[in-house]
């Protein structure tokens, strides 16, 4: 598994990706018979969007996609595990990169689609180095179901109204929360709904102060209680004190994003939640709302840094039309659908051939390039699951007040130990 | 006479026994077919039920033996997840969080239907009533959990009238902080589970015969006494149904509690129930979740047989 070894390396291609403007079509020829293929996700909401790609896929090779949307993702990948073994289901499904792959890669879920990335990546339709986010050992299990920076969204028209500035520095940034505290506004959403939301802050601070930092921390080479990370917390402790952050059972997606957005308040998500803000809130990219890249705490780091999440796309391996999932994926990553694709969520979509239509996502992808930000990948898929969900849970107490970031840390360290040793005694190292 | 013992011997002796008997036997003889025949129309029920109960229980029984994450093929280890279990950091609060929400759940529901129901009972349009007590009842968990989120959350409906209310010092994170988390989901679970408690009862109440009520009233009871005395013990076996059913549903609480709160923060406000599915459906721990599974299970129906047996005898000897 070297997956944590390569982060940097693997994400500097998606910044190429999504910056690249340059378009060349290239339109499949279209089979004769129409094939079905049911696909699986637990995207609330896309459907539209998979419907749109559906179009893409049956004017490309004849195949078209069956939709079915999981409001659960527990019970999503409980019904994929059981798929799993009998091969009754879906034919293709929506994932996690990284270390959320390797049980399903390991279990026999997915398909090894090793050929498909070899074709692509000979075509230019993706980059090499995206492709190691989606291996297990030497093989390769799913396609990128677009490229979603974490940058900060913010309200350009408050920013205007409140005389505010994107900072470009740690201390205009606090001076930025400041303000907006002062007009009675929470500046920063931060959430423990679901556990989940509580990395954000944590991953995020981490790489501001030191991205090594954090990638050390993520491929278990130092503790949770190394003093460079105690200090991270204490500077997160000072934050949260000074009330810059929203209640933690703040929900910040579709109307609950807009509403957030409305009052003035910062949001640190993920561009795949651009649409909320665009489609579901009317807001005007680049007018009403823009996004940036957050700046560095230590002012000693030359250059910025930005977490990156690729959703995966995958065929079931014991899916009775695999031969044609497969040929749906290899036409997935092909310019038409693409596209389509980008157009459809607003984000941005690993084929350096697409251009970027989405006014935020341009600005951001433009900078992002421009500036040679380090593009690393999310603490989600940055360590074995079990690590990953209960150190939420840790990471959730410390955010509500009801542990120290000492308790916290230690029991960090602990939980990482406890866990790092059954993934090897599982998977070797 | 002598030709009754006569005909009579003459049949002993072809039959080696009396007639008696053998009409005994006969009979049995056709019960017995009867007995079978009407078995063979039980066996596919039967088979339904050993197949839709007792095979899940086998095999979660099984899978608890088991190191079993999901996809890879488990492998047997004894009884190591219980051992973990018992060891479970987690299980000291999950415990409390149970025997909280049964101790709540168990009075405060069959408190407030009890009084409702002999309020409601004597009224004129009692059913109207019913209907709108029962009315949360239908509702599902999931909805249930939905519609209280969105009253106790921070930014909720409660702290919004609250504010409005000029009560600022009493606005909450309700839902954030322990116990408060299990108090507010114990409230929402009373409000859903009250009405048919309420209805229970009340055709408990309605099912006295009146001539014992009357007969009180004649004697000078006054209304405690009548409650007490009269109504109360003829209340036996819908009340030993309300307790036992409060009970199990008590000890196996989840959708509201994965609803508002998932468990958390910091999994504060899970129950065994809620235990179970994280470490079995979250983090794919199959045979650990299994193992708590049956945990549960035998809490459940030891729990429930003790209290459906001790109420119902208790009561018969009154």
């Amino acid at each position: 598994m070297k997956l944590a070894k390569k982060k940097v390396a693997v994400m500097t291609a998606a910044s190429l990706v999504l910056s690249s403007a340059v378009v060349v079509g290239a339109v499949s020829s279209a089979n004769a018979a129409t094939k079905v293929l049911n696909f699986y996700h637990d995207k609330n909401g896309w459907d539209t969007r998979f419907n749109e790609v559906s179009v893409g896929l049956k004017d490309g090779i004849g195949v078209t996609l069956k939709p079915s949307t999981y409001a659960d993702t527990t019970l999503y990948q409980n019904t994929l595990n059981q798929a799993a073994k009998t091969g009754k289901g879906p034919d293709l499904l929506t994932w996690w990169s990284g270390y959320r792959m390797v049980d399903g890669a390991k279990g026999g879920m997915f398909a090894d689609i090793s050929d498909v990335w070899k074709d692509a990546i000979a075509k230019g339709d993706v980059s090499k180095d995206l492709q190691k986010q989606f291996m297990v050992g030497t093989k390769t299990y799913a396609i990128p179901n677009g490229v979603s920076f974490w940058p900060m969204f913010y309200n350009k028209k408050k920013f205007a109204e409140w005389g505010l500035t994107v900072p470009k520095t740690w201390a205009e940034f606090e001076a930025v929360c400041a303000s907006i505290k002062a007009k009675g506004v929470s500046p920063l959403t931060a959430s423990v709904d679901g556990a989940w939301p509580a990395f954000i802050w944590f991953e995020q601070l981490l790489i501001s102060q030191d991205p090594q930092l954090y990638l050390d921390l993520t491929s278990n080479k130092i503790k949770y209680t190394d003093p460079k990370v105690v200090a991270v917390f204490d500077i997160w402790k000072k934050m949260i004190d000074k009330g810059w952050f929203t209640a933690g059972d703040t929900s910040f997606f579709g109307d609950e994003a807009v509403k957030l957005m409305n009052k003035g308040t910062m949001i640190p998500v993920g561009t795949w939640n651009n649409s909320a803000f665009s489609v579901t809130g009317g807001l005007v990219g680049g007018k009403d709302y823009d996004a940036f890249v957050i700046p560095n705490i230590n002012p000693a780091l030359t250059t910025q840094s930005i977490i990156v999440e690729a959703g995966a796309i995958g065929a079931l391996a014991k899916g009775k039309n695999l031969a044609t999932a497969k040929k749906a994926l290899r036409e997935w990553l092909k310019f038409p659908v693409q596209a389509i694709w980008a157009d459809a969520s607003g984000d941005g979509v690993p084929n350096p051939k697409v251009p970027v239509a989405d006014p935020v996502i341009k600005s951001l992808s433009k900078y992002v390039a421009t500036n040679k930000v380090n593009l690393i990948q999310r603490y989600w898929e940055s360590g074995p699951v079990p690590l990953i969900e209960g150190g939420c849970v840790i990471l959730s107490a410390f955010m509500l007040g009801t542990k120290t970031a000492k308790q916290a840390t230690d029991e960090l360290a602990a939980l990482s130990d406890k866990e790092w040793a059954a993934w090897t005694t599982k998977y070797g190292k | 006479m002598s030709n009754i013992v006569k005909s009579s011997n003459r049949l002993r002796t072809k039959s080696s026994q009396p007639i008696w008997l053998k009409m005994k036997k006969d009979f049995s003889s056709k019960k017995r077919k009867e007995g079978i025949t009407s078995y063979l129309f039980f066996l596919p029920a039967i088979l339904a039920v050993l197949a839709v109960l007792l095979y899940p229980v086998g095999k979660t029984i099984y899978l608890s033996l088991t190191d079993s994450e999901g996809l890879l093929p488990p492998v047997f280890i004894g009884l190591r997840n219980y051992q973990n279990f018992v060891h479970d950091p987690v299980l000291k609060s999950t415990l409390i969080n149970v025997l909280i929400w049964t101790v709540a759940t168990l009075v405060l529901p069959v408190l407030i239907g009890l009084i409702i129901a002999n309020i409601v009972s004597g009224v004129t349009g009692s059913a109207v009533y019913r209907m709108i007590f029962l009315l949360p009842y239908v509702l599902s968990g999931v909805a249930v959990g939905a519609l209280w989120f969105n009253i106790f959350e921070t930014e909720g409906l409660l702290n919004n009238f609250l504010r409005l209310a000029g009560m600022e010092g009493f606005v909450n994170s309700w839902l954030l902080y322990y116990p408060q988390n299990t108090l507010s989901m114990i409230i929402a679970t009373t409000w859903a589970s009250t009405g048919l408690v309420v209805v229970l009862f009340t055709v408990g109440i309605q099912n006295i015969p009146l001539q014992t009520v009357e007969a009180a009233t004649i004697d000078g009871a006054n209304s405690w006494q009548l409650f007490w005395k009269i109504i109360w013990p003829q209340l036996k076996y819908i009340r030993a149904v309300v307790i036992g059913t409060a009970l199990a549903n008590s000890l196996r609480t989840f959708d509201i509690v994965w609803v508002m709160t998932g468990g958390g923060p910091s999994r504060t406000s899970e129950t065994l129930a809620v235990t179970m599915y994280r470490e079995s459906f979250l983090l794919n721990r199959y045979g650990y979740g299994s193992a708590i599974a049956v945990f549960l299970m035998l809490l459940v129906v030891s729990v429930s047989v003790l209290s459906l047996r001790g109420g119902l005898k208790k009561e018969a000897t009154l």
